[in-house]
């Protein structure tokens, strides 16, 4: 577990000290307060701060490549992986410290959004609950986007192949996914049940829920079956490399 | 040293202990591979299928708790109670959302898209709150849907039928008669001593009798048999039919058979033996007629088929209710009622749709409708169009009640005394309008009030309900009573007082310095009572009249529960003002300025309404005439969207708490209607728009950046050695 | 027994898909010695040590690190060695500090074992006055010196070392040298590189691969025995003479005796190794040839075995044979 936090702890410093957190930070904001400020902050309106929420998954699904395609990328490139292998640490708690340390600075950028709650409850009082189900749910959606970042980090040596095949990977679940729902015809052999699976896979469906402020296990299911699957996948990717 | 180390070390052979198993399997190394290979995928396939096996236990068994202060995603207790009664009638209920499905189209789509998903939400939330209560899916087509309205109305279409069947035999007897007639016409005209004229005339009523009536019997009779056997006849038209054949042979025969009719319209004298011969037919004539009057009125009294209306009313954004027996289309102004949000802005809309769906339910599962009757010394209309109180009327209908009026005075004195209530006793609501509504002040209380009085006690004896509206009274009436108060001891009786010396006001600013004490006081606090609490969130407003300067009519007036309540009784405060120096309760016939006397005026915070129970007995007073009355029910504002006028109504909570209280006097609480929810959120605070830029631009800019400045003094820091 | 073998290596192979990059090799390393591990690039020196340090595992054959089996006890290998791979990656945004501190983390140290252990291995590898600096500004030596530190953070039983003077100036390149003589004694060390000097002056002995397999082991000395010994089997004859290089060279590949002549160095003065019977017959031959011609003779030695050129010659393709 210490191991876990130490690869964590250095990756989430890491981040820090490079220019891309400040980057992506200051893209997050600046969308994060395009939605506050236009959907948001109207004043006489309810304080509800839902639809920043729940568009949230549009600006992730750009930035969550760029936190995470250095991760085991980068590794491989410099040959820091061998440092990393060689050192009496398991394939999986590399990956997991990875992932949290990613983790970690995912946390930092949506919590940054705080501040626009803050503003809103110096103008007007919003309902907490959903707030609070809210950063749960851009959390544990987070922690899927993560996973997939990691996996795809895990399968190139170039950094920037990885956050593109993220960023698709992404934005097919995040996006496309409902609009390809839409066009399956209904004259297909089970097109409803092809239509189900599809929304289900969409990330987006998954996340309205906690943005409203309902709590549903099938959500919290996809997310961590997600999030496992993909850090599954990447052990796999890890481990092969040895016997490849 | 080292050397020699090394030289002990020389020999290949290596201590056995450390190296268990000397014979090293050098095997194929490709091979090693595809094992390798072959292991993981089978691993990735195992992986793969427990999350996929996860996510379907998941979405087959989820549980799902809505966080929302108030809960306001799912559904209320109440709803949950009514739908275990829907299981337990085990009655299928079908939801169709008609709101069209998938992507919005537009900037004006958005909106219908927005509320279609809400709408989808509730009906998905029913579904898993009820086993027989369903959604039935639009996209089976529309055919589809068609056909299910269509099966559900086949009971509908049976005194049809009937009334076709009928008809083959009436026919069959009309035409045995018709054909006994022409005969008898026919040695009518055989006979002697007729002029020619005379036979003429016979020969020529034998001829309608043998030729064109038979005809029009028999091609109404090939019609009713083809609509007999086809799947879906026009009925309404194929009736029509029916009736007007019915309606042409009785009045065919009315006009043969009478001898004076007869010689009108020919102009002919009819003589003797024709005027014989009809005499002797009177009867049989008669009794024909009278059969083919009493078949059209049975056509005539079938009721109208509804599947059609039906149809013809699903149009889209809207919601549709099918039970075994009835359906109910719930549009979109039913399921999102607008409500003002303030001065100068647009509309907002309240979410409504559990309510109309429970209220569609309700009529569904519920055959019996309780009674209401609304109670004033007036006798003019109160609940039909024009009537002061026709709104909530019409709201307790669709509330699945059975609304009727009552007066103690009769409507002309001349015509002796009012008749008797249509209901009253066991199971009866009784609205009892204390003083005259609006508009019909003319009706002295005085004498009458104490009929009326002792009609509720005898109600309320029997074991009936009842609800009060009260008012504050003008000096001049309070004299007329004389100190004895109308329903004051009663009331009393069940634990309520009521004080109609004092009227409630609250100051309002009429000009910049100028302050009126108005009698009109807006509510928003409830205590928490079974027929408040739901109401949290909806304006209601307590309003009288005023006349002249602190002279007010059916002004607001307190009701509160005494001090000491009677043995066996209990009662509650429902509604009060909110505390604070710009309420107060003024006695009548003060004239000063608009401020709170201590001393004379009563302060704040005032009851304004309470639920009392005597045994199975319940009694609401409300301290307000005014209160359910059209006036307050029916203020509110036009406004435009998507080109349309609306309307919205500045106090829902006036006909919620009424219809509240309305099923909480019927002893059935848990029907009480939902009322829309709403976040406990409240609203952005106002600001200039100076002041409104200045935010927008900070949240847009300024974290942005502060995160920038963070990252530069990072920089510096991490470069510094 | 207190000479345990600290690595032990059988039957070793390993296959990247067709290609056999190590075959079959066994060895062993003594507890305490420095051990060079010597072989031409693409030799599979880097494969052996990737095999030992646990980054591969191998086709067939085990591996034995500090008593522990580099396959199937992979993690406890891991705790027991110290490795410099080779170029020494590291992190560059990263503070040499917080750099070993994350490393100390990594081997399972408390706190204040490593803030102890970091102070002895910087000062040790020379970095005390550098441990604030940014890793990305230090210079190559620095980062090979902390790649070292690196590797002895937690005191490993066992060190590997590969390429570790790669890319360092001369002075750097002797201070590395003397480090890695130092830690002899206090952990096994297996260095491998393609310089014979730094072999000859550090280890206590050499183990030779080429092309996967192990050509020769032993101490530095005994290494050239043999290759003396392959000498004086037919050995050569260094002359210098100062002379007309065309006639000089004709003229000694005339002598009986004399089977082939190899020019080493050609200008005014020629060196020359003459392969053949090299007895002092020959030697007095020559002699009296160049004064007899008016040429002057500067040096005649038999030619000593270095152990360079054993290597070249173990390691030549086309003289592996005879080695083997």
């Amino acid at each position: 577990m210490s191991r876990i936090m130490a690869v964590a702890g250095r990756e989430l410093k890491s981040l820090f000290y490079s220019p891309v957190a400040y980057i992506v930070l200051v893209l997050y904001l600046l969308f994060v307060g395009l939605l506050f400020s236009m959907l948001v902050f109207i004043p006489g309106e309810l304080a509800n701060p839902q639809p920043m929420f729940a568009w949230n998954h549009l600006i992730l699904i750009f930035i969550v490549p760029f936190i995470t395609m250095s991760l085991l990328a980068e590794e491989y490139r410099s040959g820091r992986i061998e440092v990393l292998r060689t050192s009496p640490i398991a394939e999986m708690e590399i990956i997991l410290g990875k992932f949290l340390g990613a983790m970690g600075f995912y946390c930092v950028v949506i919590a940054s959004s705080l501040v626009f709650v803050l503003t809103l409850v110096a103008f007007g009082r919003p309902d907490f609950h959903p707030i609070f189900t809210s950063y749960l749910g851009l959390l544990l959606m987070g922690s899927m986007m993560v996973a997939i970042g990691v996996f795809f980090s895990a399968l190139s040596e170039h950094q920037i192949l990885a956050a593109m095949s993220t960023c698709v990977t992404l934005v097919a679940l995040g996006i496309l996914v409902g609009f390809v729902r839409q066009l399956v015809p209904t004259s297909w052999f089970a097109a409803t049940q092809i239509r189900h699976v599809l929304g289900y896979m969409a990330i987006e469906s998954h996340m309205a829920n906690f943005a409203r402020g309902v709590v549903d296990t099938q959500n919290i299911v996809y997310f961590l079956t997600g999030t496992c699957l993909f850090l599954f996948l990447t052990y796999v990717v890890l481990e092969s490399r040895r016997w490849r | 040293m080292a050397a020699a180390e090394n030289k002990d070390d020389l020999p290949t052979a290596a201590p056995q202990n450390r190296m268990p198993g000397s014979q090293v399997d050098v095997s194929v190394s490709g091979r090693q591979r595809w094992l390798y290979g072959a292991n993981t995928a089978i691993l990735i396939i195992i992986v793969l299928a427990m999350v996929v096996c996860l996510d379907w236990l998941s979405v087959r068994f989820n549980y799902r708790k809505d966080l929302t202060t108030g809960g306001i995603y799912s559904l209320s207790p109440r709803t949950k109670k009514l739908l275990a009664l829907v299981d337990h009638q085990k009655k299928r209920i079908y939801l169709v959302n008609l709101y069209p499905q998938g992507q919005p189209q537009g900037r004006s789509g958005i909106t219908e898209f927005l509320q279609g998903r809400k709408v989808q939400q509730l009906i998905k939330e029913y579904s898993r709150n009820s086993s027989y209560v369903r959604e039935f899916k639009t996209t089976h087509g529309r055919k589809a849907l068609e056909e299910q309205i269509r099966a559900r109305f086949k009971g509908e279409f049976s005194p049809y039928k009937a009334a076709a069947r009928q008809f083959t035999r009436l026919a069959l007897q009309i035409k045995k008669f018709l054909a006994a007639e022409a005969a008898g016409w026919g040695r009518l005209a055989q006979q002697p001593g007729l002029t020619a004229q005379q036979q003429q005339v016979a020969l020529s009523v034998q001829s309608v009798f043998d030729g064109s009536l038979p005809r029009e019997i028999a091609r109404t009779r090939r019609h009713a048999q083809k609509a007999l056997h086809s799947t879906l006849p026009d009925w309404p038209r194929v009736s029509k039919e029916l009736s007007d054949t019915a309606k042409m042979l009785a009045s065919n025969l009315s006009a043969l058979g009478k001898p004076d009719a007869l010689e009108q319209s020919t102009n002919i004298q009819l003589g003797s033996a024709i005027t014989a011969y009809l005499k002797g037919r009177t009867a049989v004539y008669h009794k024909e007629i009278a059969l083919l009057k009493a078949y059209r009125q049975k056509i005539t009294a079938i009721k109208p088929l509804r599947a059609g209306a039906i149809l013809h009313e699903l149009t889209p954004d809207s919601l549709l209710v099918m039970g075994p027996e009835k359906l109910k289309v719930l549009p979109s102004y039913s399921l999102f009622k607008p409500r003002s949000a303030g001065l100068g802005q647009g509309p907002e809309y309240v979410f409504n749709g559990e309510q109309a769906v429970n209220s569609a339910l309700l009529g569904m599962i519920q055959k019996h409708r309780t009674k209401v009757v609304f109670v004033s010394i007036s006798p003019t209309n109160l609940i039909s169009t024009g009537g002061p109180f026709s709104r909530i009327a019409a709201q307790l209908r669709r509330s699945n009640f059975k609304v009727f009026q009552w007066s103690p005075t009769p409507v002309n004195p001349q015509q002796g005394p009012a008749g008797p209530p249509p209901a009253m006793g066991k199971g009866v609501i009784w609205v009892v309008v204390e003083l005259p509504p609006p508009g019909q002040e003319s009706y002295l209380a005085g004498m009458i009030n104490a009929q009326l009085e002792s009609k509720v006690r005898q109600h309320l004896a029997e074991g009936g309900n009842a609800l009060f509206l009260l008012g504050s009274m003008p000096e001049q009436m309070l004299m007329s009573f004389q100190g004895k108060l109308p329903f004051k001891g009663l009331l009393g009786g069940y634990g309520v007082r009521f004080r109609p010396t004092y009227s409630i006001v609250q100051r309002t600013q009429t000009s910049r310095h100028g302050y009126v004490a108005m009698p009109e006081v807006q509510v928003s606090t409830f205590p928490k009572t079974i027929i408040g609490r739901p109401l949290e969130s909806l304006a209601t407003l307590f309003a009288g009249q005023m006349m002249a300067p602190n002279q007010f009519l059916l002004a607001p007036t307190v009701v509160e529960p005494l001090a000491h309540l009677p043995k066996g009784t209990m009662a509650k405060v429902i509604v009060q003002t909110s505390a604070g120096v710009d309420t107060w309760g003024q006695p009548s016939g003060y004239t000063g300025r608009a401020v709170f006397q201590p001393g004379t005026d009563l302060p704040a915070p005032l009851p304004l309404a309470v639920m009392a129970q005597k045994g199975t007995t319940r009694i609401v007073a409300i301290g307000n005439v005014l209160f359910a009355s059209n006036q307050i029910l029916e203020s509110g504002q036009p406004y435009v969207t998507g080109g349309q006028l609306g309307w919205v109504y500045n106090y829902p909570g006036n006909a919620e708490l009424l219809v509240n209280a309305m099923y909480w006097l019927a002893h059935d609480s848990h029907l009480i209607a939902v009322s829309p929810r709403a976040t406990v959120a409240l609203r952005i605070a106002r600001m200039s728009s100076g002041e409104e830029t200045m935010v927008r631009l900070w949240s847009f800019i300024g974290p942005a950046c502060l995160v920038i400045v963070a990252g530069f003094v990072v920089f510096l820091v991490r470069r510094r050695v | 027994m207190q000479n345990a073998a600290e690595i032990v290596v059988q039957r070793l192979t390993k296959d990247y898909g067709r290609f056999r990059a190590v075959d079959d090799i066994n060895f062993e390393v003594a507890r305490g010695s420095v051990v060079g591990f010597l072989g031409p690039n693409g030799a599979g020196k880097t494969t052996t040590i990737r095999m030992l340090t646990c980054y591969m595992p191998p086709s067939s054959g085990q591996a034995r690190v500090a008593g522990f089996d580099v396959f199937s006890q992979s993690l406890q290998v891991r705790q027991n060695i110290g490795y410099l791979p080779e170029n020494t990656p590291l992190y560059p945004e990263m503070r040499v500090e917080e750099y070993l501190d994350y490393r100390g983390k990594l081997r399972g140290l408390n706190r204040t074992a490593r803030k102890q252990r970091i102070a002895e291995v910087a000062d040790r590898c020379w970095l005390t006055d550098r441990l604030r600096w940014l890793v990305g500004k230090l210079s190559k030596g620095y980062r090979q010196r902390l790649g070292i530190a690196d590797a002895l953070l937690h005191n490993p039983p066992v060190l590997v070392l590969d390429e570790p003077t790669v890319g360092l100036d001369p002075s750097q390149i002797r201070e590395a040298r003397k480090l890695i003589a130092e830690l002899a004694g206090r952990h096994t060390v297996l260095l491998s590189t393609h310089i014979l000097s730094e072999v000859e002056l550090v280890c206590q002995r050499v183990i030779i691969i080429g092309r996967g397999k192990i050509l020769a082991q032993g101490t530095p000395d005994e290494l050239k025995q043999q290759c003396a010994r392959a000498g004086a089997a037919g050995s050569r004859l260094l002359v210098e003479v100062r002379g007309p290089s065309d006639q000089v060279l004709s003229a000694i590949k005339a002598l009986p005796g004399v089977e082939k002549v190899q020019v080493l160095a050609d200008g005014p003065v020629q060196s020359l190794a003459v392969v053949g019977r090299l007895d002092a017959q020959l030697r007095e031959q020559i002699a009296a040839l160049v004064v007899q011609r008016g040429w002057a003779l500067r040096e005649m030695r038999i030619g000593g075995a270095t152990l360079e050129e054993f290597f070249v010659q173990i390691t030549d393709p086309g003289t592996s044979q005879a080695a083997a």
